[in-house]
């Protein structure tokens, strides 16, 4: 399946293969308990290959466990949001009427608020938990991708073959759920997989600002305390580079995975 | 053949704009830039140069107080933490470079009545007017202490029940628990004088925020306030009579974060910092270390990171849990991360080095887990169900909220500070909760701690509170502290004594009383003895003092500093 998917895709594959496997082979690769306390401030060494933190914790092993905080915000997210946003863009799009106003003025309510300063301030008021946080990243995230949908249904629904389902009298759920959505595979894989890389940066962004679940190894989580304890200030670029650099990384990895939703140019004679 | 013209033409255009811009980059030398306008800008403050005239032309401060023109006259803001250097409100008292209380305005004192009443000469006969040119009278200072007391409901003079005006220069204080000492101590620094002539006809002072509030009878007068940029600017008032006054203006600007200030303070941008009991974090001192012409600006602190027992909740009412978690920490690490390279292991006395009476008899605090737990082990805290956490002695589950204080712009090391503590209990068996809606809830903290319902509590005692009131008074269960829960019987006995002391010797030996009970009955743990860095520049000026734990911006700089000669 892979081997006809452009050079580009693969790449993507690869890169999100080796964040998974880092994500999931944690306890077996980290060469420290990332929340084993130490001497601080060490630089890169052959003990700490990535040196310590603040309070001695390596930094490599909390980049390692990093990943499962991030990889599992983002993935619950982007499902949530695309399933979501998927179901209320092909009802509204799909069966129209009063369904579609009411569908359609709650997406347009949804994409006018600002979505980063509503999700700190939902997190702030809830608890902090991994929970939590997902469902703060998903509150608003769903919009973009029902408006998109909805679009594609309304040029689905007018398609002869539809018709022809409408005329033999099949139910509207049996053909929204047989006919429009595997017609729609393309968009909501581009969706979910850019969702994906989106909810990753919101969570980074959140515990960069402190708003994360305390204690809990996250790349933002890192950022934070190498930002708020003086690491950057003192140029400590082993403590605050490899987050930046794994963030960017799994992004990337999600963006050039998004090319495998897009359909091949068609060949002119 | 138009078209790589043009590219050529637009290519010279916007060479000679970059070079342009570089030349002028290049001319921002902080010694030759910035001239000294009296007028309010919105433009960052520019670096000064010195007058010729042997004086500092304009020095430039950098603060991390907010400035916030409708609450001028608070204590909170940059304007009112400057007067804490006997600057622009004029205080009663300052203190010098040994913590020793000297004379401002108010010029002699003397104690009377058995420490009930203090005698108080005020230097209302020297010339010195408030700065809108109304002469400053004994009215003032007796208009103040009734002000404090009954209106503003500040608690500096609340020791003095009524004052009585001997004559022009003179005042008596009375006073009520022979507190003489105490108000002297208490007050010295943090007292300002009020304008009569203004503040009296005020409907709510308390709320007063107009730019008359801002009126006092110090050296230095404010002429101009930029809530855009951030920035106060001050001169010098004419024949000033307590002393030549060396530096002609000053502009205080304020910084979002100490991060920011360090780098103005790196480029130039502003030649000292105050930051009253909040010095640089010395983990911060590697970005500074190689800056030329930047000295870190080294003193002890008598600020202190200390954790407080809640003695209303169990198990922390207990001096055996009490030992055990006194036992159980890392100090090595707690002295590292909160205090860097300078960080010292503290002393069972609490007290740092730097403090008034510092008791260097006390041992040293050590970590000895096999110690805490054999001592958890005799008083009863085992672990019955076999889950790895031990239970009370009565065995109901045992888990101890660890809080720490609210603070925004130290958050961070508060985390770090709570998940050491946190650690290590667990490694000795107790098991801790880290109050997370503390960290997130300012007001929640608040309540918990004006309930004294905190069972581990992480605070500062600021360097203000130690000079006198002692690292101690946070632990102390009475109005004056409002958050202590310590109800110890000779810790309160001597506590209150300490507060009564007559003089000095008084004052110093229950403070070593104190420091004493903090070892045998650990009403708290001292995290860190650590150091102050208050850096400034030495490339334009002369003259600096640094105050051990307050830095080069303090009551003497004023008359001390010179530019710098060749």
């Amino acid at each position: 399946m892979l081997r006809n998917q452009p050079f580009a895709v693969k790449l993507g594959v690869g890169i999100l293969a080796v964040v998974l496997a880092v994500g999931i082979l944690a306890p077996v690769l980290a060469p420290h308990d990332p929340y084993q306390m130490g001497i601080p401030y060490l630089r890169p060494c052959a003990d700490h290959l990535l040196g310590t933190n603040d309070v001695g914790q390596d930094i490599l092993s909390e980049l390692i466990y990093g990943a499962r905080v991030s990889l599992i915000i983002g993935v619950v997210s982007a499902l949530v949001v695309t399933i979501v946003g998927t179901a209320v863009g092909m009802l509204a799009g799909y069966l129209g009427g009063w369904w579609d106003r009411v569908l359609m003025e709650i997406t347009a309510v949804a994409q006018a608020i600002p979505s980063l300063p509503v999700t700190i301030v939902l997190v702030a008021f809830l608890s902090a938990s991994l929970w939590n946080i997902i469902i703060a990243i998903c509150i608003t995230a769903w919009s973009g991708t029902a408006r998109i949908i909805r679009s594609r249904v309304l040029q689905l629904r007018e398609l002869p073959f539809i018709k022809i389902e409408q005329t033999m009298g099949a139910s509207r759920w049996y053909i929204m759920v047989r006919h429009i959505l595997p017609n729609l595979w393309d968009i909501v894989f581009i969706r979910g997989v850019l969702s994906v890389g989106s909810a990753m940066l919101t969570e980074a962004s959140l515990s960069f600002l402190g708003l994360g679940v305390i204690g809990q190894k996250s790349w933002g989580g890192i950022l934070h305390y190498a930002f708020f304890r003086n690491g950057i200030i003192n140029g400590y670029w082993w403590w605050y580079l490899p987050p930046i650099f794994c963030i960017s990384l799994s992004v990337l990895g999600f963006m050039l995975l998004s090319y495998g939703g897009q359909r091949p140019p068609e060949r002119r004679n | 053949m138009k078209q790589p013209v043009f590219r050529r033409l637009t290519a010279l255009l916007l060479a000679g704009a970059m070079a342009l811009s570089m030349t002028a980059c290049s001319t921002a030398d902080p010694t030759l830039d910035g001239s000294s306008s009296p007028e309010p800008s919105s433009q960052p403050v520019s670096a000064g140069e010195p007058a010729e005239d042997g004086k500092v032309a304009e020095l430039k401060i950098g603060i991390c107080k907010e400035i916030e023109p409708r609450s001028m006259a608070s204590e909170s803001g940059s304007f009112g933490r400057m007067n804490y250097n006997g600057f622009c409100a004029g205080t009663w008292m300052v203190r010098d470079e040994n913590n020793d209380i000297q004379p401002y305005l108010m010029t002699s004192w003397e104690i009377l009545d058995d420490g009930n009443t203090i005698r108080a000469t005020f230097a209302t006969d020297k010339g010195i007017t408030w700065h809108d040119g109304v002469p400053f009278t004994i009215e003032d200072v007796i208009f103040t202490v009734d002000l404090m007391n009954n209106t503003l409901n500040s608690g500096y003079l609340s020791k003095i029940t009524s004052a009585e005006k001997v004559d022009d220069t003179t005042v008596d204080f009375h006073l009520a628990d022979r507190a003489s000492y105490f108000t002297l101590g208490n007050s010295a620094v943090f007292v300002r004088v009020y304008p009569k002539h203004i503040w009296e006809n005020l409907e709510n002072p308390a709320e007063f925020s107009g730019p008359e509030a801002t009126i006092g009878c110090g050296p230095y007068k404010l002429v101009s306030v930029d809530e855009d940029a951030q920035t106060l600017h001050y001169e010098a008032v004419d024949n000033w009579p307590l002393g030549e006054l060396t530096v002609e203006k000053v502009a205080v600007r304020t910084y979002d974060s100490q991060d920011a200030l360090v780098m103005a303070l790196c480029t130039g941008e502003v030649d000292a910092m105050y930051d009253y009991s909040n010095p640089i974090s010395p983990t911060m001192l590697p970005s500074i270390s190689n800056v030329e012409n930047l000295d870190p600006g080294k003193g002890m602190n008598m600020g202190l990171f200390e954790i407080l027992f809640g003695f209303n909740k169990e198990p922390t009412n207990d001096l055996a849990f009490r030992k055990a978690v006194r036992y159980s920490l890392n100090y090595s690490l707690l002295a590292t991360t909160i205090g860097g390279e300078d960080g010292q292991i503290p002393g069972e006395g609490i007290v740092s080095p730097a403090g008034t009476a510092y008791d260097d008899t006390l041992p040293r605090l050590v970590q000895d887990q096999e110690k805490a737990k054999a001592i958890l082990e005799e008083a009863g805290y085992k672990d019955v169900d076999g889950d790895g956490y031990r239970e009370k002695p009565d065995g109901s589950p045992m888990d101890v909220l660890v809080t720490p204080q609210n603070n925004k712009t130290k958050a961070a090391l508060y985390q770090r500070i709570a998940e050491i503590l946190i650690q290590n209990l667990d490694e000795v068996g107790i098991k801790c909760t880290l109050d997370e809606e503390s960290i997130r809830n300012a007001d929640h903290e608040q309540q918990l701690r004006n309930d004294g319902a905190y069972e581990i509590y992480i605070c500062y005692a600021t360097q203000g509170v130690s000079f006198y009131k002692t690292p101690f008074l946070y632990m102390f269960d009475n109005d004056l502290s409002m958050w202590g829960t310590c109800d110890l019987e000779n810790f309160d006995a001597a506590y209150n004594n300490m507060l009564n002391a007559q003089g000095p010797e008084d004052y110093a030996q229950y403070v070593k009383e104190l420091q004493k009970i903090a070892s045998e009955d650990v009403v708290g743990i001292a995290l860190c003895w650590d150091t102050a860095y208050y850096p400034y520049r030495t490339d334009k000026y002369e003259g600096w003092q640094n105050f051990p734990g307050w830095g080069v911006i303090n009551c003497k700089t004023w008359y001390s500093l010179r530019p710098k000669t060749a």
